[in-house]
């Protein structure tokens, strides 16, 4: 009986078998080949040698989608939709870093040079030279006579164009980028000596731990039995062990570059996970752009970010999306005089920004700045608070700072909730009727998950949370960067960092303290609003206030 | 028969999963045909493979069929208050209660993939319609990442699509937007699972035509003169 059902059941299976519906498509589009892990290291782009205008003007038609002359490229979609290489480049679906991307049901392939040009073996594929890239590119239709999906354009693309895109293309590596080996991946973390020891300590027994543990998860895949016979079936070694450095930051911030540098020449980090520059992550953000390496995630109060950037990803604003929040929350007041008082460069930055926000307005604008070591100097203040109608005050300051200052009756006051830290209420007992307190965050109160999640994980460990909104960032970065890690598959390289960042919108679950965060393609800031909190007799009132996104 | 015993659920279980495969794959086929009253869809494209040979006429024709299905469903859509691209605000309820044909679908201005083809193809669309069309379509592209989306990005966004002043992009609260996806069984959880979905609709008392998949311009713009105009 038995074998008759076999017998059935091998009969059947070519007939079921047949009916491929338009995955067999998606799946024959992708040919993906199989790279063994030994060439991977091997791999080396096919244009030498390198002529660097010509990978110029092909870095341009495939990231801008713009010709020599500065014209957009122009293709046709789903048939007979013109498109603009403005609208649509080839980086926005097969990725920075041309290993290809997943959106819905849409698979598109990787089209990184080693790849590319090189036989695939599963499926079977020919490798692609200039003349088949060309067919592909203009008609569509593969070596073997397929015609590709529809979303991917046919383009209008010269012979010289062509080369000029095979020749970029062919720059495109397999990996592994720098800080990564058979055996091991290395990550910093960038901590500055302006930050707090017990900060530093907190946030760096989160990071250690991670990767501590990352590293202890060896599954010993490197040592299973016939990891294939063939090159092509051999499975790649998924996992390595964690290597997290920590770059300790001192001086003034003008010396930072080249301290990183210095760390940097002497062990190459694949990206840098976290960190504490509570000041400036500016020469943070400029040493990853000179060197391609992804910067994820800092605890910073001041991001910074310039056009064109491609490595940096914050948390938010900071100071400078809560100081966005304050003009937006004024646009409907009347008020005559701002005044902003602080003590940290970070803040003055706000304060400008804040200044900037409300140009054209005619408001007298007076600062109050101090040394952090020393008290708010209540009495400057008051002198500048003469006739509080009428005034508006930022207290730029930490909780420390605010103890001695006052509110006086009569003015609207802002608190920011960055600088407070993790302890806002009970705010300030003195507190009139229009005090606010500008909050980037979950509203406090509310059910954080993730920060339960993550709460249960440094407890089970012993770790003290002491700065839970500097240590949830920590936890967050690594864990993300995990995430992102196993998606690389067997390819490292720093731009498919980038790219699932640009995808990992499926994390946000897991991300404690902020509210509303999402990732897309080059976005910079995970989370891109805050409320503004009425204080009433030092408590903070979280039911009238609504999500607010400045239009800054 | 030692070995038949292990071969055999093995055997049982893949058989299981391909004929569950066929099954999605015939159900995909009815649901295709079904749209029975609906006009001016071209005949589905069967996947290419099987079409072999290096014939360029045909791959030319094949270029002009699209894997698209149209369905006609009845969606409820809340009363929710957007925004559209100058930051003004926008009723849904009032939107789509006024008489005339409405084109909508759901976009981000940072999507990478299917966005900035379905921006386009909306384009092109609007550009195969004649004056008297183009005049009464309303055409609605709601960003589904409303916070990155804000009026002055889908401002430029419209820009860069070269869009017709009479096509409103919205954004709005993420709550309100989402409310608005469930409505039209287009919210996947994640805006990675952004899936291409047209919705067209003739006057608000008619149900929608629910276009999964990438059409062309042409097509949409047909499905439009066919259904949407007398």
């Amino acid at each position: 009986m038995n074998n008759v059902l076999i017998f059935l059941l091998i009969l059947l299976m070519p007939l079921l078998s047949s009916c491929d519906g338009p995955s067999q498509e998606a799946a024959n589009v992708t040919a993906q080949s199989t790279v063994p892990a030994e060439t991977q290291t091997a791999a080396k782009p096919v244009a030498s040698p390198v002529d660097t205008a010509e990978l110029e003007i092909g870095r341009a038609l495939y990231q801008d989608g713009l010709r020599a002359n500065g014209e957009p490229l122009t293709a046709i979609v789903t048939g007979d939709v013109e498109i603009l290489g403005t609208q649509f480049s080839c980086d926005g679906c097969h990725g920075i870093s041309g290993m290809g991307s997943k959106e819905a049901t849409i698979i598109v392939p990787i089209i990184a040079g080693p790849i590319l040009f090189a036989p695939a073996v599963q499926p079977e594929r020919v490798a692609y030279d200039l003349a088949s890239l060309a067919t592909v590119l203009r008609d569509g239709v593969t070596p073997s006579g397929r015609q590709i999906g529809h979303l991917m354009p046919r383009f209008r693309l010269t012979d010289k164009e062509l080369a000029s895109l095979a020749a970029y293309l062919g720059s495109l590596s397999t990996g592994p980028s720098p800080g990564v080996d058979d055996s091991t991946i290395r990550f910093a973390t960038v901590v500055t000596d302006n930050s707090s020891e017990q900060e530093r300590n907190a946030v760096l027994a989160v990071l250690n731990r991670f990767a501590e543990e990352k590293s202890r998860q060896t599954r010993l895949e490197s040592k299973r039995w016939d990891r294939g016979t063939t090159p092509e079936s051999r499975l790649h070694t998924v996992h390595r062990d964690w290597i997290l450095d920590v770059w300790e930051l001192s001086g003034q911030e003008s010396g930072w570059g080249e301290q990183l540098r210095a760390y940097y020449e002497r062990n190459p980090v694949f990206a840098i996970i976290g960190g504490l520059l509570p000041e400036s992550p500016g020469p943070l953000a400029r040493f990853c752009e000179q060197n391609a390496i992804p910067c994820v995630l800092p605890s910073t109060r001041n991001p910074e970010s310039g056009d064109g950037d491609l490595y940096s990803r914050y948390y938010s604003r900071g100071l400078g999306l809560e100081a966005d929040l304050i003009a937006t929350d004024l646009k409907e007041l009347q008020f005559d005089v701002l005044v902003q008082v602080y003590c940290e460069a970070s803040a003055a930055r706000a304060a400008d920004r804040l200044e900037t926000d409300l140009t054209g307005r005619t408001i007298d604008t007076r600062r109050l700045a101090f040394d952090c070591d020393e008290e708010t100097p209540i009495d400057q203040l008051q002198g500048l608070l003469e006739e509080p109608r009428g005034s508006v005050i930022v207290y730029w300051l930490d909780k420390g700072h605010l103890s001695n200052v006052a509110v006086p009756s009569g003015a609207r006051v802002y608190f920011s909730s960055t600088l407070i830290g993790d302890e806002i209420e009970p705010l300030h007992e003195s507190v009139s009727d229009s005090a606010y307190l500008v909050h980037p965050y979950r509203l406090p109160g509310t059910l954080d998950p993730a920060f339960r999640r993550m709460d249960a994980w440094t407890r089970t460990r012993n770790i003290e949370i002491r700065y839970p909104r500097l240590q949830g960032e920590a936890f967050f970065a690594a864990m993300l960067m995990s995430e992102i890690v196993k998606h690389l598959d067997k390819f490292y390289i720093r731009e498919y960092v980038l790219d699932l960042l640009g995808h990992a919108q499926g994390m946000v679950l897991y991300l404690p303290y902020y509210s509303r965060p999402t990732f897309g393609p080059g976005q910079i800031y995970v989370s891109k609003g805050g409320y503004i909190l009425p204080v009433v007799n030092g408590k903070l009132d979280t039911g009238s206030s609504d999500w607010t996104i400045p239009a800054y | 028969m030692r070995f038949a015993k292990i071969l055999l659920p093995v055997l049982a279980t893949f058989s299981l999963i391909l004929a569950q495969l066929s099954l999605v794959h015939a159900e995909d086929r009815s649901l295709y045909y079904g749209g029975r009253e609906v006009e001016g869809v071209s005949e589905r494209h069967e996947g290419h493979e099987g079409h072999g040979g290096h014939d360029h006429s045909m791959h030319m024709k094949m270029m002009q069929q699209q894997d698209y299905s149209v369905n006609p469903k009845t969606y409820s859509i809340p009363d929710v208050t957007l925004l559209d691209a100058n930051g003004n605000e926008v009723s849904m309820a009032k939107l789509l209660s006024a008489d005339r044909p409405v084109a909508l679908n759901f976009i981000f201005t940072t999507c990478t993939t299917i966005c900035p083809v379905m921006t386009a193809t909306f384009a092109k669309m609007q550009r195969e319609l004649d004056r008297e069309q183009l005049d009464r379509l309303q055409v609605i592209s709601i960003s589904i990442d409303p916070e990155y989306d804000r009026p002055e990005v889908l401002r430029s966004y419209a820009k860069l699509f070269n869009a017709d002043e009479s096509w409103l992009f919205l954004t709005g609260r993420s709550e309100d937007i989402n409310a608005v996806m469930r409505a039209f069984d287009a919210y996947a959880g994640s805006k990675m699972n952004h899936q291409p979905l047209s919705f067209l609709r003739k006057t608000p008392q008619q149900p929608w035509l629910r276009v999964e998949g990438l059409a062309s311009g042409k097509s949409l713009a047909n499905l439009v003169d066919q259904n949407l105009f007398d």
